[in-house]
């Protein structure tokens, strides 16, 4: 039987080891993450952050699962509206990743509505309709296989509940794209070889941001694995996308 | 992303700033953690969250539960009120939910003491922030006074000389009778309410 293979940016890999090459790519930007999206985004990330929250709903006293929540971004808005009756559980796959999240959040006195749990999207290790709202942002193009995480996503989901996906994705306004590139395959790997001196990091998430499945096909996916009024929002000139569906 | 993102991230930014000015206030706000405080600008249609909490205020125009406490007002209202921590007069604002935690988050952003001499000490030193505080308060205290000395002329000419205005008195007076008479428009409806026949 032919192995299975994934993408690695523009590479073919073995699908098992994409987990392992994924994990060496935050385990090395972990500590300057943060930075390095700011001056990536211009700070712009936060804006979209703050949006695809707005997107999701929550209310106090929800329980809210923030898949691949890196260093809590989100969770820090999150655990501010789920109130101290709700829940915010932060899970990342990566343990550098997680451990610099809990810190930055537990500094910040953000503490008794959050947990964290180190789990992988594809296998999600609780009971079915647990959550209210499951969050990932910039997460779902390092999963390798993105149906079967879209699927543990709808499981984990209670009757009622969104799932929201904030990702890189394919830019619609005229002219944009080559500028894109240009900045993508010059500027970014230059950011990650100054700022955390690691260029190769940077091209992948070039990379693989160009191989990530376009907003039509990310919301046709959604539908396959069961979601229903699926949509997606534009920002930024379609650079990015925030995908939601419910599970009814 | 909608201009109201923009707009709502802007002010989170420039509020928990102004805040982070006054140790005090951000003190003062780990008691409203864990509150929703909601903000309805009539006229605007835009109802402003916010969530409290140790570091800072949390702005949001999307909530979809219910507040703890609703604030409803002309923007101007809105303003005035948590500028001066007076009450405006009767109706311009609505309060629904937990009215105390209202007055008290109202009472906490008028109370905001900002130390400026302090902070500017920070960049200029002690002996010319002190000069520099000096001579703003000084300024500060003669445009006062001016502004209040016109206004109390310009108020006497208008109520005293030409008598186009109500004097202070009369015009509480006045609003008071109002607020009677509203009260009592209430009762006496409740009262034709219980006494008239069930409707069939």
């Amino acid at each position: 039987m032919a192995k299975e293979t994934t993408d690695f940016g523009y590479q073919q890999i073995p699908a098992a080891d994409k987990v392992h090459k994924v994990a060496a790519v935050f385990d090395s930007v972990a500590s300057r993450y943060d930075l390095m999206n700011d001056l990536m985004s211009f700070g712009v990330h936060r804006l979209w952050k703050r949006f695809a929250i707005d997107l999701t709903g929550v209310r106090q006293g929800d329980r809210v699962l923030d898949l691949a929540g890196g260093t809590g971004d989100l969770t820090r808005r999150l655990a501010r509206l789920v109130g101290p009756r709700g829940l915010v559980l932060l899970t990342d796959i990566n343990a550098a990743m997680l451990n610099e999240g809990r810190g930055r959040l537990v500094d910040e006195g953000i503490a008794g509505n959050v947990a964290y749990v180190q789990a992988d999207a594809e296998q999600l290790p609780f009971p079915d309709n647990t959550f209210d709202v499951i969050t990932i942002a910039f997460g779902l193009r390092n999963v390798t296989r993105k149906d079967r995480a879209l699927s543990a996503m709808h499981r984990a989901l209670k009757p009622g509940g969104r799932v929201v996906i904030l990702e890189f994705s394919h830019p619609v306004v005229p002219g944009l794209q080559p500028v894109y590139d240009l900045y993508s395959f010059t500027v970014l790997p230059l950011l990650g070889k100054l700022v955390v001196r690691d260029a190769a990091s940077y091209r992948y998430l070039a990379e693989s941001i160009r191989v990530h499945p376009d907003q039509d096909t990310l919301k046709s996916m959604l539908e396959q694995a069961g979601f229903d009024r699926c949509e997606y929002f534009n920002m930024t000139g379609g650079i990015v996308a925030a995908h939601r569906g419910y599970k009814f | 992303m909608t201009p109201s993102t923009l707009l709502t991230a802007g002010l989170e930014t420039a509020l928990n700033r102004y805040l982070r000015l006054d140790p005090g206030a951000l003190t003062g706000l780990k008691t409203f953690s864990g509150k929703v405080i909601a903000v309805e600008l009539q006229g605007l249609g835009l109802t402003l969250c916010f969530l409290p909490g140790p570091d800072g205020i949390q702005l949001t125009d999307v909530y979809t539960g219910p507040p703890d406490v609703l604030i409803r007002g002309a923007p101007l209202a809105l303003f005035r009120q948590a500028r001066s921590g007076r009450p405006t007069a009767a109706g311009d604002l609505e309060i629904e939910g937990d009215v105390p935690l209202g007055k008290d988050f109202q009472a906490l952003l008028a109370g905001i003491h900002i130390d400026w001499e302090e902070h500017l000490s920070r960049w200029v030193g002690d002996a010319a922030a002190h000069q520099i505080g000096k001579a703003v308060s000084g300024i500060r205290s003669w445009g006062r006074t001016a502004i209040d000395t016109l206004l109390q002329n310009a108020g006497e000419y208008l109520q005293q000389e030409v008598r186009d205005l109500p004097p202070k008195g009369a015009m509480e007076a006045f609003l008071d009778a109002v607020d009677t008479l509203r009260a009592d428009t209430d009762r006496l409806e409740a009262r034709i309410r219980r006494l008239a026949p069930p409707e069939t």
